[in-house]
């Protein structure tokens, strides 16, 4: 299953490209946490112990792949990190052959006119746009992903369906396919000279609203 | 009282681990109404947007961002995620304020009887009506008058608030009323009154039982049809006239403001 997928990217990169890295097969949410604890390891023992890999760990790695168990409607889904050493940053891709955030966005939000499909990509990516199909979805996830991308001034694009989203150094660019791309791909790169230094936790902190309220 | 998350899930990743403690948090304010909660993030090095949604966003939606506010503490939060924490919660008050303010019915009609209860609601109301667009518009006849026949024709919602029996008659009548104009209502009875009300009626309005010992279990009622209808629209089993998708949505509004409202007419009635 995961050649047949990795197949698909070709036109992305080519096949010796996916013969080195970390990848993994999406199945189900309950496979989160022993993903991350395999990504945890590749990135602290592949990559370099000393950084902070905490946006990638915790925010990048488990909001995509809880988007694809949630929203994709398909088990045929990727996950694939991959260092390039030349420039020292680090390439992420996750993939999905379901249904596609144009189709989704167009099916939930039926009243809105999207003008192509990459309008509905950035749709999808602003603050608290959600098909709320659980309880515990807010549509902040991407919203999220976005921010951390643009902190470290790496990439961001995303193909799905016809629509092309991209967003580098906080530029972003819409554009078109001519074919349909049956689901999502998500392909994110991440300069690495720009993480901190891994740093030793201070839990002495406190959020109170009420004291935010009197300020 | 302090809940140590680490002590109910292992993993802080997924909203579905998240909402378990979410839920968790639920039950213990249940139990504990006045008492100021400490959520402690003790031994918990990272966390995902996803687990603060079904942990504490969930809370929020529950109990209204001023509960939130005045009752909740974060604590021991490790410095790798107190900025997401922290900005997830602001940006979620922002989000419940814009919510409200979007609701598409601002011309409500707000019948409340002689008692203490109705009372301290219409002060309160008074005092948020200056800071929304909202509309609100009281039964200042207690009796169904043409001045009362005509501000309930031009409102989209009724809310009707009877916490004394003895006014039981001129509620009834402009709920009545209302609904024979196609205009949602919501009947919030105090817990403990009993009242015979006619089945027309019943059939098409929202009755809710108010516990004014507990408002804000009353208030967490509310939210969770709020809640469950924004997951999942449901076919509520009140049947209304022509206009049924904006009418839910007048309806669904009205419930929103309602808590909002009782939430204020509890703290405010704290602060005297």
């Amino acid at each position: 299953m995961i050649q047949k997928l990795i197949k698909k990217l070709y036109f992305l990169k080519d096949a010796t490209y996916f013969e080195k890295g970390l990848k993994g097969l999406i199945k189900s949410e309950n496979k989160l946490l022993d993903d991350k604890f395999i990504l945890n390891n590749y990135l602290y023992t592949i990559i370099d112990k000393n950084l902070d890999y905490d946006f990638i760990i915790s925010i990048i790695f488990p909001e995509l792949y809880l988007n694809i168990c949630h929203h994709s409607g398909t088990k045929n889904a990727l996950y694939f990190f991959s260092e390039c050493s030349d420039e020292n940053k680090m390439e992420i891709i996750f993939l999905d052959t379901g249904v596609g955030i144009p189709k989704k966005i167009k099916n939930y939000f039926k009243d809105k006119k999207f003008k192509n499909d990459a309008e509905c990509i950035e749709y999808a990516l602003q603050y608290s746009i959600t098909t709320k199909s659980l309880m515990q979805n807010y549509g902040r996830g991407l919203d999220t992903i976005k921010s951390c991308i643009s902190a470290n001034h790496g990439e961001l694009k995303i193909i799905s369906n016809k629509g092309i989203y991209s967003c580098i150094n906080s530029q972003r660019i819409l554009s078109e396919r001519s074919h349909n791309f049956k689901g999502t791909l998500i392909y994110i790169k991440i300069d690495l000279n720009n993480l901190e230094n891994k740093q030793e936790i201070d839990y002495s902190n406190e959020i109170n609203f009420n004291y935010d309220n009197k300020d | 009282m302090t809940i140590k998350i680490s002590e109910i899930t292992i993993d802080y990743y997924s909203g579905v681990s998240g909402l378990k403690v979410g839920k968790y948090i639920d039950k213990l304010i249940l139990e504990n109404i006045e008492q100021p909660l400490f959520i402690s993030f003790y031994g918990i090095s990272s966390i995902a947007p996803s687990f603060i949604n079904g942990c504490l966003l969930y809370i929020i939606d529950l109990y209204g961002v001023e509960y939130f506010k005045k009752n909740i503490k974060i604590i021991e939060v490790s410095s790798n995620f107190l900025e997401l924490v922290k900005n997830t919660i602001i940006k979620h008050f922002e989000y419940k304020k814009s919510f409200l303010s979007n609701l598409k019915a601002f011309n409500y009609f707000i019948a409340t009887d002689g008692s203490v209860e109705s009372n301290n609601i219409r002060n309160y109301i008074s005092k948020i009506n200056s800071t929304n667009n909202i509309n609100l518009k009281y039964n200042e006849d207690k009796i169904l008058s043409a001045n009362v026949q005509h501000t309930i024709k031009k409102s989209e919602c009724v809310i009707a608030i009877l916490s004394d029996k003895k006014y039981k008659e001129f509620i009834i009548e402009q709920c009545d009323f209302a609904l024979k104009n196609d205009i949602p209502c919501i009947l919030l009875i105090k817990k403990g009154m009993y009242l015979k009300i006619n089945d027309k009626i019943k059939d098409k309005i929202l009755l809710l039982r108010f516990d004014n010992t507990n408002i804000i279990k009353t208030i967490r009622v509310l939210n969770k049809i709020i809640l469950m209808n924004i997951v999942k629209p449901v076919d509520f089993p009140v049947k209304r006239g022509k206009n049924n998708n904006s009418d839910n949505l007048i309806f669904w509004g009205g419930l929103a403001f309602l808590s909002d409202l009782l939430i204020g007419s509890i703290l405010s009635g704290n602060k005297k």
